[in-house]
């Protein structure tokens, strides 16, 4: 995938602080329960943990069309 | 155009020559289908080619032997719902079938986010269903032999596709957020009891009531865009019953008022536009769009209790297409 595990672009989707319209359902998803479980600091979520589980969900579904839109969106972020 | 709604006697056919099967129908009929690579659970209603009906003497048949490269049948209680995710193939998707009111329902509908690999792969299915008039609700799940049927199991067939093809999953909303006051639930569940109103702490049965919100309206959370139901099963003096849970310190709203129901879900669902190897719709939509004899563009379906997409939702259509990579 295009980027990577430690790029910073994870961290700021869960932290809400870039805002983009995500084409991938399950990603729109697990997104959400992830900034929840952040804010909340549901079973010791951290933003790393969090940020790395968002980048699985990609990186699993990297052939996807709807992945490679949000990617592409990432990368002009 | 074939029929999706078969003869037992067809089912057990297309069992027998080794074809993979996702069924849904009467206990009974199920109960004496050979052995096989199939799935299934209840369900009496259906929306076939000749529109949504009630239909007990036959059998609602998904073939997907044509575009499966492998498939593996799993077995899911309480304490190995969590394994779903992990168990899935990397290229393909999951369908997993829940038997209502059952301790791996509440299982999955409360924690399925917190499984490992949550959402890494298309998940879908429903929740076995029984007839609205039937006063024992006891939706049954089965898999690959007429008396594995359960009220305790999850089965779940886990599809791997051939490399040039991809499982897309949508999820099919009528309803959006409405702009009324903002609902924060303190505990994840099927019931709340006391919640915040716009900050405030407030018994959500109450509210209700002075209120006078219509509760076919579902309540809708966003995730990111996409609308998220929640459905309100009944009220009791203090408490409010949900179809599919709410999670702690989540927003959520009740939905945008639809003036018709009926007309704008046939042009919703001909607008999406979507042509499903697989689907689930919701048994609310069934009666409040009043469905019966109707048609849902090109999805073809079992109507259950409560639909999967990759946690449990209400009041939705949830689709499954394979397209070519």
């Amino acid at each position: 995938m295009q980027i990577n595990s430690d790029n910073p672009i994870w961290k700021k989707l869960i932290l809400g602080e870039i805002q983009v319209t995500l084409r991938y359902l399950a990603a729109k998803i697990a997104l959400s329960h992830l900034q929840l479980k952040v804010r909340i600091g549901k079973n010791g979520y951290t933003v790393e943990k969090a940020a790395l589980e968002l980048y699985q969900v990609y990186k699993i579904g990297e052939n996807l069309p709807a992945v490679k839109i949000d990617i592409q969106t990432f990368l002009n972020c | 155009m074939e029929k999706y709604l078969k003869t037992p006697q067809e089912t057990a056919q297309l069992i027998l020559s080794g074809r993979k099967l996702l069924l849904a129908g009467n206990e009974d009929l199920l109960s004496k289908l050979p052995l096989g690579e199939w799935i299934a659970g209840t369900s009496p209603y259906f929306m076939d080619i000749d529109g949504g009906q009630v239909c007990q003497d036959k059998i609602f048949v998904n073939d997907i032997t044509d575009f499966q490269e492998e498939i593996s049948i799993k077995v899911y209680q309480e304490d190995t719902i969590k394994n779903i995710y992990k168990d899935g193939f990397d290229n393909g998707f999951t369908i997993l079938i829940i038997p209502p009111y059952s301790n791996v329902h509440t299982e999955f509908a409360v924690h399925a986010p917190d499984y490992e690999d949550f959402a890494t792969r298309p998940l879908m299915g429903w929740v076995s269903c029984y007839s609205y008039s039937q006063e024992n609700k006891s939706g049954k799940t089965f898999f690959k032999s007429g008396d594995s049927g359960s009220k305790t199991n999850a089965v779940a067939m886990h599809v791997k596709l051939p490399k040039n093809k991809y499982a897309e999953m949508d999820l099919i909303n009528l309803y959006t957020q409405g702009c009324g006051d903002e609902i924060i639930f303190l505990e994840d569940g099927f019931t709340a009891k006391e919640v915040l109103i716009n900050g405030e702490k407030q018994n959500f049965a109450e509210y209700i009531r002075q209120k006078h919100i219509d509760t076919t309206l579902p309540i809708v959370a966003n995730y990111n865009s996409a609308m998220i139901n929640v459905s309100i099963d009944s009220l009791s003096a203090n408490q409010v019953n949900l179809l599919a849970p709410v999670f702690k310190d989540g927003t959520y709203r009740f939905a945008k008022s639809i003036e018709n129901v009926e007309t704008d879900f046939q042009k919703f669902a001909v607008k999406n536009n979507v042509n499903p190897v697989f689907a689930s719709i919701c048994i609310l939509l069934y009666h409040y769009a009043k469905l019966q004899g109707k048609q849902c563009g090109n999805i073809y379906a079992p109507i259950t209790y409560g639909e999967i997409c990759y946690q449990l939702v209400n009041q939705t259509v949830v689709t499954l297409e394979i397209k070519d990579v």
